[in-house]
């Protein structure tokens, strides 16, 4: 058998598994062991396999995950959520849909010490919907915009996702991260700009209520100034060359667990709570990975990748309508499958095809970055579109009364919003790249 | 454990399975105990750069630390079938179809960590043969595969567990 059958015949095992319920991570690992094994040896397999686990999960980069994760934990455990949508809410909330504009705001600014957007869409939803519904705001609006919201979770640095791309790609994380930022407050932005044309159209899906006063506005603010500071610390020592994004998770998650008992919002039981969440996501995380790394390896031993990036680069495509089409395949896979397996299996097949293309005249690192946020865009669509949207599911469980079809149309708008994203992100560069460039 | 119906469980069987249950969660905690030192350490370390007084090659805990930990997570991850799966597909499947494809996708996860396990364990093996240490703080790196190779094993014993489970909720 030529090395391109085996290669496609892994992938073809591989999506017969996935079908059959068997666990991501097996159904790249054991096909990539089988693979290896006839592309190679089975004796070289049982070589490869002797330092294989150690050697991928202590990664220096990759350490900075399960820190990230507790510190993740911590922050949702610690009820900083409540403070920061309290003060988005007395700021915004009397206007007509603020309240929605504020959740916005409180996901955005709890994504900036949360690397996750399901625990980001869980915790703001825990605070900030009650609220809503109490001011009469429609199911619809108020679950989709939690929803949606919850994308920042990833979007906003820190993000998981990007860590493992900054991995696959070989870029530097800190770099990724400073790329993130002006897409993530784009990101919000237009989600914000959605809800107000949607109150306009629909007035009583959000109505209007009462203003705060510059008293409470206050009080609240100095609810919020743990999360600032954690932001603060964190990301000032690693722009300002203090210490590396691993330390720097390593930082927040003592501050944010100093924060929890501070507050006394965290104790022992908190604790533990907090260790088995970051358990159960960080064992998760890393068994796809070591089977996403296992798959890659065989199918590089293939030459699958490089034929590929070959076909790519010599086909005449426009450049941009090559990276639209696998912008748009991202989007068909994330209807079955999350982010993390996506990005694991697809990047280190289509990453050299998209370094063969010139776009924009941008150098290789730029390019790396600036397609790292646009995958990063469009994995999370798949996160609130049918079929599966998880996030939607998980904003949806603390709705009992709310219909999943009103909450997956009331995510329309935002979904729109979120074309209108990539569509921005994909014609000016700049919008990723010019933060990196003033950052580092 | 989830009552899961039909007939009790072996009594055997069942004082295992809590003993199991109990097992991965002490080796969760402790791994969140590691993480939790390693951000401890972290701070005292950028302190100490900060008045002249690094620690040397202390990234290389943090190395080991996280690799020890992500593998003391793995059982626990399993035991809560955090391992995600595909159900698109499956949907319309009965629930007798849908459990005996999830016990059979369970074995097989069993037996891709035994085999990590095995590979984890010869590498222990051939690491304390070879004498190889971390770069600076000359750590033997054989007691972090001596630390992996076990967790891996139970990840897999818990796999079956999992597996027994499913297929006895059919």
């Amino acid at each position: 058998m030529s090395g391109l059958a085996v290669g496609l015949a892994l992938f073809a095992a591989m999506l017969v598994l996935m079908a059959l319920r068997v666990p991501i991570a097996i159904t790249m690992l054991v096909p990539g062991a089988i693979g290896y094994a006839i592309l190679a040896s089975p004796d070289a397999l049982l070589n490869h396999l002797k330092g294989f686990a150690y050697a991928r999960m202590s990664v220096y980069d990759l350490s900075v995950i399960p820190l990230f994760l507790l510190m993740g934990q911590f922050a949702t455990h610690g009820g900083l959520s409540r403070a920061l949508f309290g003060l988005a809410n007395a700021l915004i909330g009397h206007l007509r849909g603020g309240m929605a504009m504020a959740s916005v705001l409180a996901c955005a600014a709890f994504g900036s010490i949360c690397g996750s957007s399901v625990a980001t869409a869980a915790t703001v939803t825990q605070v900030a919907l009650p609220e809503m519904r109490r001011h009469r705001y429609s199911g619809r609006l108020a679950t989709a915009t939690l929803a949606a919201g919850g994308t920042l979770g990833i979007l906003v640095p820190p993000s998981v996702p990007l860590v493992i791309y900054g991995i696959l790609a070989e870029q530097n994380i800190a770099k990724l991260f400073a790329a993130a930022f002006l897409p993530g407050f784009l990101a919000a932005a237009l989600y914000c700009a959605a809800i107000f044309l949607y109150v306009r159209l629909f007035p009583d899906h959000g109505p209007a209520s009462e203003r705060h006063t510059l008293a409470e506005r206050l009080a609240l603010a100095k609810e919020v100034w743990p999360v600032a500071a954690i932001f603060v610390v964190m990301f000032g020592g690693i722009y300002g060359g203090l210490f590396t994004p691993t330390e720097g998770a390593a930082v927040g998650a003592a501050a944010a667990l100093a924060t929890g008992f501070a507050k006394r919002e965290l104790d022992r039981a908190g604790v533990v709570q907090c260790f088995l969440g970051t358990a159960e996501t960080t064992g998760m995380i890393f068994m796809i990975f070591l089977g996403a790394d296992l798959l890659n390896s065989a199918l590089a031993l293939s030459q699958m990748p490089a034929m590929l990036a070959t076909a790519v680069a010599t086909s005449g495509l426009p450049p941009v309508a090559v990276i639209v089409a696998i912008l748009l395949f991202y989007v068909v896979l994330g209807a079955v499958m999350d982010e993390l397996s996506m990005i694991l299996l697809t990047i280190p097949i289509l990453f050299p095809a998209v370094m063969g293309l010139d776009l924009f005249g941008l150098d290789p690192a730029s390019k790396a970055i600036w397609f790292g946020i646009l995958v990063l865009c469009v994995v999370e669509f798949g996160l609130i579109a049918p079929p599966v949207g998880l996030n939607v599911y998980v904003v949806n469980s603390f709705a009992r009364d709310v219909p999943m079809a009103e909450t997956y149309k009331g995510v329309l708008p935002f979904l729109g919003a979120d074309v209108l994203r990539v569509s921005l992100l994909i014609a000016f560069p700049g919008l990723s790249l010019w933060l990196v460039k003033v950052l580092t | 454990m989830q009552a899961t119906g039909g007939q009790p469980p072996p009594v055997f069987f069942s004082a295992m399975g809590r003993a199991l249950e109990l097992l991965c969660k002490a080796l969760a905690l402790a791994g969140g105990a590691i993480l939790g030192a390693l951000a401890v350490m972290a701070v005292v370390s950028i302190t100490g750069r900060l008045f002249g007084r690094p620690i040397q090659g202390d990234f290389e805990l943090v190395q080991m630390g996280c690799a020890i930990a992500i593998a003391w997570f793995l059982p626990h991850c399993q035991l809560r079938r955090a391992n995600i799966i595909v159900d698109f597909f499956t949907v319309r499947a009965s629930e007798r179809a849908q459990r005996t494809l999830d016990a059979a996708g369970a074995a097989l996860l069993a037996a891709g960590l035994a085999l990590l396990a095995w590979r984890t364990g010869a590498g222990a093996v051939a690491m304390k043969a070879g004498g190889e240490t971390s770069m600076i703080m000359a750590v033997p790196l054989w007691y972090a595969y001596a630390a992996m190779a076990p967790a891996f094993a139970l990840a897999a014993v818990t796999g079956l567990y999992t597996a027994w489970l499913e297929w006895k909720s059919r």
